[in-house]
């Protein structure tokens, strides 16, 4: 879920050019890159899908490739 | 969402910028009231509880929401990635939410149905990626 919620809160932070919401997805996208290795670390049919939309909306929202 | 993950977005320094408007904070106090999800054009069908939210987390997922919606309504033959893709992230992301609340015994006994599922992800991963 924190992927999602870095990804909304960077659009807005892009719209409205507020450092504080840029840091709020900062801190979303910590979160949530924090959370994936433990969610691959416990793989199963319950979190699968969840892990993989969260790659994919992180993908999306990495600029350095 | 936890406690300490509360705590954590309490020490985000300022006040973020959310576009908030009275309609969409409308929406969010109907959404924690009723508990229905203010897009149903995005055919997602099952929730969090909405309690472990705050409102800045659903100010975040609405805007999400609403780009996805008015993406679609624009975008009557779903061409692209985002219109395709972003409504179904946000259903599985709310299914994992809601099973996380739910404490129900993890099956993984059916090996074959799990392969199954990474077969799908992976395919799903190669037409995002080639469309994109």
């Amino acid at each position: 879920m924190h992927a999602l919620l870095a990804l909304s809160a960077s659009h807005l932070s892009w719209l409205t050019e507020c450092p504080a919401t840029l840091q709020l997805s900062y801190h979303h996208r910590g979160l949530a890159f924090k959370g994936l290795p433990e969610a691959i670390g416990s793989f199963s049919k319950k979190n699968a899908d969840a892990a993989l939309a969260a790659s994919i909306l992180l993908s999306w929202q990495v600029t350095d490739w | 969402m936890d406690q300490s993950d509360a705590e954590a977005s309490q020490r985000v320094l300022g006040n973020p910028d959310l576009k908030m408007t009275p309609q969409i904070e409308l929406d969010i106090r109907l959404w924690r009231e009723t508990g229905v999800y203010p897009f149903p054009s995005l055919g997602v069908t099952e929730q969090p509880t909405l309690a472990r939210y705050s409102n800045t987390d659903l100010r975040l997922i609405h805007h999400i929401s609403s780009i996805a919606a008015q993406m679609q309504n624009a975008e009557t033959h779903q061409g692209s990635v985002w219109v395709r893709r972003v409504p179904l992230y946000v259903q599985f992301l709310f299914m994992n939410q809601a099973r996380d609340n739910s404490n129900s015994l993890e099956d993984s006994s059916n090996l074959q149905q799990t392969m199954t599922l990474l077969c799908m992800h992976f395919s799903l991963f190669q037409q995002a990626t080639s469309a994109g």
